[in-house]
């Protein structure tokens, strides 16, 4: 009987860069799709990130057909009676990190069109690949060594190392007893409708501004997201927080002045109802077993934030086939060897993701996720606009007028700074430093104690203005005294090495 | 326009042989599956989730039913190979 050395389960972009890889490295590997074409079993958001193309050589010359190369984001911000409040926009900043990151956003495309093309391009570097063919499970000898897959026509297929590529809900994870099911608030559920337009529709009324997020205070984020000649509009939330039908949530977008002008003016049709769901984890744990490593949507390397998926298979499947083809050569498929996959992944931009995890999660499932804080969040951030660009009086009044306008919110915001915000933004920017400077770490070991609770007690005891009232005290109580804690439990723990 | 209304808008292959079911012992009748499915194959009669005759003609592959179901009692596979959902525009 014929014998793999891979064999890759799923032919999404995770699966199709693992086949790739591996068959590029000299494997024999096979690629198993279920679908009659790759693709076909797909939805995604559409929008493919910069990454894509800095990381993989192939990226930076694929043009699919009905891609659109988004240039501007902007954010719509809808009360509790469906009208839109505030919206702003945003694009590329020139000093963005590398030249894709300077020139867009994202690439809008479909999946009938991507995923086809990568499964392609495995096919050319030497992967064998197969539709049409569905797994039941992996194959395991006496002992348990896993030795293969079975199809659901019953055709057994050998291998030596299982490469599951094969979405959240994974056969390959489920039977090789890597995993049955993920937690329920591990995933969420997004349902969107795609609209077929004229591409010079689209031109005139979206041009370059193809990624629309609609935050309200009474459905979750919702996106209309525009192709060259079609577009999806639709909301997500974790498969748990629903109360009433996901349709609910959905018509309550719909009731949107600013959707409804945006499906007008592309003179949209509907085309096709689509729902599917990703992984939301804070820190992905079960990627490897004996004979199996797992990647994409299969391993939950779904960014935590905004969901993006793809570029995260792509990634993690490239890692897969180079580490599968380290451990043939070395003769050992064990889980001890395959471990060195998790080392390799968490290394990576994939891993990088999930340093923030649950920093990322806490925002997430505050506010993103959370119309409730949109009660709050819509009416400040609109006020506080307001408060600075309205000609509804001098703006000596309207500066005046400022603190009475905002400061409701304070004790809100305060709370949130504190609970998920500042927590957030020091994952993501004070990345534990080992090496630092012994003398440094004792000097600041002496000096924050001595520095930051007066500071605190200070800002506490400065009432005397409008703003000094409610913002010295929730600055010194949510901040300050956290702040000096946390920087000298820190220290601390640097100084013990 | 309501946007139940586009839930039939689907591509299909329909399925000849069943790959979801409910063990009515284990179902404790939460409706979980009810509030989350949005083409709406499940209800719950006499306590217990019942799934739509006619599921392997509407149901997406999402297996939100499956996930969300706390007691285990929802078996979810998918079709069987080259049958089932076909997204066009995904």
């Amino acid at each position: 009987m014929e014998k793999y050395d891979v064999i890759v389960v799923g032919g999404g972009p995770g699966g199709s860069v693992a086949a790739m890889t591996a068959a590029g490295l000299g494997l024999k590997t096979i690629v198993l799709e279920r679908g009659t074409r790759p693709g076909e079993k797909n939805v995604s958001g559409t929008g493919l990130s910069p990454k894509c193309y800095r990381d993989f050589e192939f990226m930076k010359e694929m043009k699919l057909p009905h891609e659109r190369v988004a240039t501007m984001a902007t954010l719509h911000l809808s009360d509790d009676e469906a009208v839109e409040r505030m919206s702003f926009s945003f694009t590329p900043s020139e000093r963005a990190a590398y030249p894709e990151a300077r020139e867009f956003l994202t690439v809008n495309v479909y999946r009938s069109e991507l995923d086809p093309r990568l499964f392609g391009l495995a096919a050319d570097a030497g992967a064998e690949t197969r539709t049409s063919t569905r797994i039941v499970g992996v194959v395991k000898a006496e002992g348990g060594r896993i030795t293969g897959v079975r199809t659901d026509t019953g055709e057994t297929i050998t291998g030596d190392i299982i490469i599951g590529a094969d979405g959240v809900i994974s056969t390959v994870a489920r039977t090789a007893g890597i995993r049955q099911k993920w937690d329920p608030s591990e995933v969420a559920m997004i349902i969107n409708i795609d609209f077929g337009a004229a591409r010079a529709d689209i031109d005139e009324a979206i041009g370059g501004n193809a990624l629309h997020y609609w935050y309200s205070s009474v459905f979750p984020v919702g996106y209309s997201f525009f192709s060259a000649e079609g577009f999806h509009v639709g909301l997500g939330n974790y498969v748990t927080w629903w109360k009433k039908s996901p349709h609910y949530y959905l018509n309550r977008m719909f009731e949107i002045e600013g959707v409804q002008r945006q499906i007008r003016q592309c003179k949209g049709v509907a085309r096709e109802f689509q729902n599917h769901m990703v992984t939301f984890l804070t820190n992905p744990t079960t990627t490897y077993g004996d004979s199996v490593l797992l990647v994409g949507d299969a391993a939950g390397f779904a960014c935590p934030f905004e969901a993006e998926g793809v570029y995260y298979a792509m990634y993690s499947g490239m890692l897969a086939g180079k580490v599968a083809a380290e451990a043939l050569s070395s003769g050992d498929v064990s889980r001890g060897f395959l471990s060195r996959y998790e080392r390799a992944w968490r290394d990576s931009p994939v891993g990088e993701e999930f340093v923030g995890g649950e920093a990322i999660d806490g925002f997430v499932r505050g506010i993103g996720f959370n119309p409730e804080a949109g009660r709050w969040v819509i009416p400040m951030l609109n006020d506080a606009a307001f408060g600075l660009l309205n000609v509804a009086e001098s703006h000596t009044a309207s500066a005046r007028n400022l603190p009475r306008l905002l400061l409701p919110y304070v004790p809100e915001l305060a709370r949130e700074l504190k609970e998920d915000l500042l927590p957030l933004s020091a994952r993501m920017v004070e990345r534990p430093r080992r090496s630092a400077r012994p003398g440094l770490v004792r000097l600041m070991r002496k000096a924050l104690p001595r520095i930051l609770p007066p500071l605190a007690r200070f800002a506490a005891r400065r009432p005397r203005s409008p703003y000094g009232e409610v913002v010295g005290p929730l600055l010194a109580e949510h901040f300050l005294t956290p702040y000096a804690e946390e920087r000298i439990n820190t220290l601390e723990e640097v100084e013990r090495g | 326009m309501k946007t139940e209304e586009f839930a039939g808008l689907v591509h299909k292959v329909v399925p000849s042989r069943d790959f979801m079911s409910v063990d009515a012992g284990e179902c404790t009748g939460c409706a979980d599956c009810v509030i989350v499915c949005p083409v709406f194959l499940w209800k719950v009669r006499e306590g217990r989730a019942v799934l739509a005759a006619d599921y392997r003609e509407r149901c997406l592959e999402c297996g939100a039913c499956w996930q969300v179901c706390s007691s285990g009692a929802i078996r979810f596979d998918f079709p069987d190979s080259g049958t089932g959902i076909v997204v066009r525009y995904g």
